[in-house]
C-alpha cells in the first residue's frame, strides 16, 4: 500500500505539468514527497545530499570535513573579492551588504534585464560595469570567488523569489520546472527520474540524491573533479552522463533550471561550499 | 559538542586565522632509508618478503581494521587500524589487488599508540592487509574492501 | 586530477605550495594528531590529457615528533592518497607542547610545520 502511495505520489510531482500549481503549491508537494520518502532525516539536513541518506557515506564525508578541500578556493576567493579594479571599485559595491551573507538570495529575477540573475552572473555584470573583461565560468578565480561569498551565506535560509509583479519571472521558474521535468538524451531520463522517483536508489554504484537541497551546497570540492566546481558544471557532466544535450555554463536554460531548484530548496540552510565525492 | 557545532567553530576560525602555518627551517632530519623494493614489489607476499625477509607471518586476531563496507570513491579509502598486540614496532598496510600492494609502514616509537588512520587508493575492491611488526615476530590480518567505480556519479 | 579547461591553477608549484595542516587534541593519557599534507601523490601511472605520462611524484616519508623526540616515522609510497591523511596517538603530552610534522618526498622537497598542543 505504501508503496503504492509513494507512485502515486511521484507520478503525481512528475504530472503536474499538467495541472496548473503555484510555485508555492509545486514547493508544498516538493517537501512533503520527501518528508514521506525519507522519514528519519529531518529536513534541514536534506542539504547534505547524500550524505543524509547514506550512513556509510556519511562517516567518509566526516572524515574529509576535518581538513575541508575546499578551504584554500575561500580564502583564495575572499582575497579576489576584496581586490580592488583599476577604476577603484570593487565587487562589494555591486552587492547588498557588500557582497556579505546575500547568496542565499540568488538567483533571482532582474525585472530591469528580463533574466534570472545567477551570482556568478552577478560577478560578471559587475566586472563589466567597471569596464573590466568579464572571467570565463570555467575560471577557478571565479569560482573562487562564489566559495567565499556563498561561505559567508552559511546556516543562512535558501531565498529564492518570485515576484508577483512581473509574469515573465513566473515563466521562467515554469521554464526551468520543465526542463527539469522533461525526459531527454539517449536514455529518456528526465531529472526527475533519478532525483525524485529513484532518489535514495543506487544506479550502478551509486547513491542517486533527492533534488531537495540540491542547491544549498555550491560551489562543490568533487573528488572525482580535484577541485572546486559549479553547479552549472555539474549540469553538463550529469547531461553527458545522460547522453543528453549539453547547455552552456550560465546560458538562459541552466540559469532557468537552477531558479526552480532553488526555490525549491528555499527554507533549506545554506552550507556551500561542500564536499562532494 | 555535535558535528554542526564543531564545524561552525572550525569555520568561524576560518577566516580570522591564517592558514599558511609557520615554516620551519630545521637540521635536515635523516631520512630513513625509502625500501624500494618492498613498495616496488607486485604482490603483497613479496613486499612483506623485502620488508622482513627473517620473518614470517603469523595471523593474529587481535588486530582490528576499520574501513568502510563501501568505499564511494577508490582513491580515498579510509582504513583505521589498531592492535592489542604489546611492543608494537610497525604497522604496515598492504592492498592485495593494487599494482603495487605496499602502501605504507608506520613505524611507532614506544610512545606512539598501537593504533593508525589513514586514506588508500584502491584500484579495485581488494582484500587490504594489515601487518603488525612487535616483539621481533610478524603478525597480519585482512579484510576485503568493495570498492565501487562509480556509476552516474563517477 | 587530469588537466581540462576548468583548471587554471598550477597543479603544484611554487603558486601552489605543499601547506601541512594539524589538528592536535588532548584525550585521556595521550594526544591525537591530525595532519593533512597537500601533495599529488602522483603514482607515474596516470596519463594527462595529452596521453603524456605524469611522472611519479609522492610524499616518501612523514616524521611525528612530540617535543623533539620522533613518535612515528611514516614511511609511504604512491599508494596513499593524494593530500595525505594521518591520524595517530602518543602517549602523553600536555597543552603548549610541541608537536612537529615533516615530510620529504621523492623529488627531495621537504617541509616542516610545528604547533602547539592546545
Amino acid at each position: 500500500m505504501k508503496t503504492l502511495f509513494k507512485c502515486c505520489h511521484a507520478f503525481l510531482l512528475c504530472t503536474t505539468l499538467t495541472v496548473f500549481a503555484s510555485p508555492a503549491e509545486d514547493l508544498g508537494q516538493f517537501r512533503a514527497y520527501f518528508k514521506d520518502k525519507f522519514p528519519s532525516v529531518p529536513f534541514n539536513e536534506f542539504n547534505n545530499g547524500v550524505y543524509a541518506i547514506n550512513e556509510d557515506a556519511r562517516i567518509a564525508w566526516q572524515d574529509i570535513e576535518e581538513f575541508p578541500p575546499y578551504e584554500e578556493a575561500i580564502l583564495n576567493g575572499k582575497a579576489l573579492f576584496e581586490t580592488s579594479f583599476t577604476n577603484g571599485r570593487n565587487y562589494g559595491n555591486c552587492f547588498e551588504n557588500n557582497g556579505v551573507g546575500v547568496s542565499q538570495n540568488y538567483p533571482y529575477w532582474d525585472r530591469a534585464r528580463q533574466q534570472v540573475i545567477t551570482l556568478a552572473l552577478a560577478l560578471n555584470l559587475c566586472r563589466e560595469e567597471s569596464g573590466i573583461p568579464a572571467l570565463k565560468y570555467t575560471e577557478a578565480k571565479l569560482t573562487s570567488i562564489l566559495a567565499y561569498m556563498v561561505y559567508t551565506s552559511r546556516e543562512m535560509k535558501t531565498n529564492a523569489r518570485i515576484p508577483t509583479n512581473d509574469k515573465k519571472a513566473l515563466e521562467s521558474y515554469k521554464k526551468g520546472k520543465k526542463f527539469y521535468y522533461q525526459r531527454r538524451g539517449q536514455l529518456n531520463f528526465s531529472c526527475a527520474t533519478c532525483h525524485i522517483q529513484n532518489s535514495g536508489r543506487r544506479i550502478r554504484s551509486e547513491t542517486l540524491s533527492p533534488s531537495l537541497g540540491h542547491t544549498t551546497g555550491w560551489p562543490v570540492y568533487r573528488a572525482k573533479w580535484g577541485s572546486v566546481g559549479t553547479l552549472h558544471r555539474r549540469f553538463i557532466g550529469c547531461s553527458k552522463q545522460m547522453r543528453a544535450k549539453e547547455y552552456k555554463l550560465q546560458s538562459e536554460e541552466y540559469r532557468n533550471l537552477e531558479y526552480f531548484l532553488t526555490y525549491m530548496s528555499n527554507g533549506l540552510p545554506i552550507n556551500g561550499p561542500s564536499y562532494r565525492k | 559538542m555535535n558535528h554542526i557545532q564543531q564545524r561552525r567553530l572550525l569555520l568561524k576560525g576560518l577566516l580570522s586565522s591564517s592558514l599558511l602555518g609557520v615554516a620551519t627551517f630545521l637540521p635536515k632530519l635523516a631520512l630513513a632509508a625509502w625500501p624500494k623494493s618492498a613498495f616496488q614489489s607486485t604482490t603483497a607476499a613479496s613486499a612483506i618478503q623485502k620488508l622482513e625477509p627473517e620473518l614470517t607471518v603469523e595471523k593474529s586476531t587481535e588486530i582490528k581494521i576499520k574501513a568502510p563496507k563501501l568505499a564511494e570513491n577508490g582513491s580515498i579509502v579510509w582504513i583505521e587500524i589498531s592492535t592489542t598486540i604489546e611492543n608494537v614496532e610497525s604497522i604496515s598496510i598492504l592492498v592485495e589487488k593494487n599494482p603495487t600492494p605496499l602502501a605504507a609502514k608506520f613505524i611507532l616509537s614506544e610512545k606512539a599508540e598501537a593504533y593508525i588512520y589513514t586514506r588508500i587508493k584502491m584500484r579495485e575492491s581488494s582484500p587490504v592487509i594489515a601487518l603488525v611488526k612487535a616483539n621481533g615476530k610478524l603478525y597480519s590480518a585482512q579484510r576485503n574492501i568493495k570498492v565501487t567505480l562509480g556509476g552516474c556519479g563517477g | 586530477m587530469v588537466a581540462n579547461q576548468y583548471n587554471s591553477l598550477p597543479r603544484h608549484s611554487a603558486s601552489n605550495p605543499v601547506k601541512i595542516k594539524i589538528k592536535l587534541k588532548l584525550r585521556e593519557e595521550s594526544t591525537e594528531v591530525r595532519t593533512l599534507i597537500t601533495h599529488p601523490m602522483d603514482t607515474g601511472r596516470l596519463k594527462n590529457s595529452k596521453g603524456k605520462l605524469i611522472p611519479a611524484h609522492f610524499i616518501q616519508e612523514i616524521k611525528i615528533q612530540h617535543n623533539e623526540e620522533v613518535v612515528a616515522t611514516c614511511v609511504i609510497g604512491s599508494p596513499i592518497s593524494k593530500n595525505p591523511f594521518l591520524k595517530m596517538r602518543f602517549k602523553g603530552g600536555q597543552r603548549g607542547d610541541i608537536v612537529r610534522i615533516s615530510w620529504v618526498d621523492n623529488k627531495g622537497d621537504r617541509g616542516s610545520k610545528e604547533q602547539a598542543i592546545p
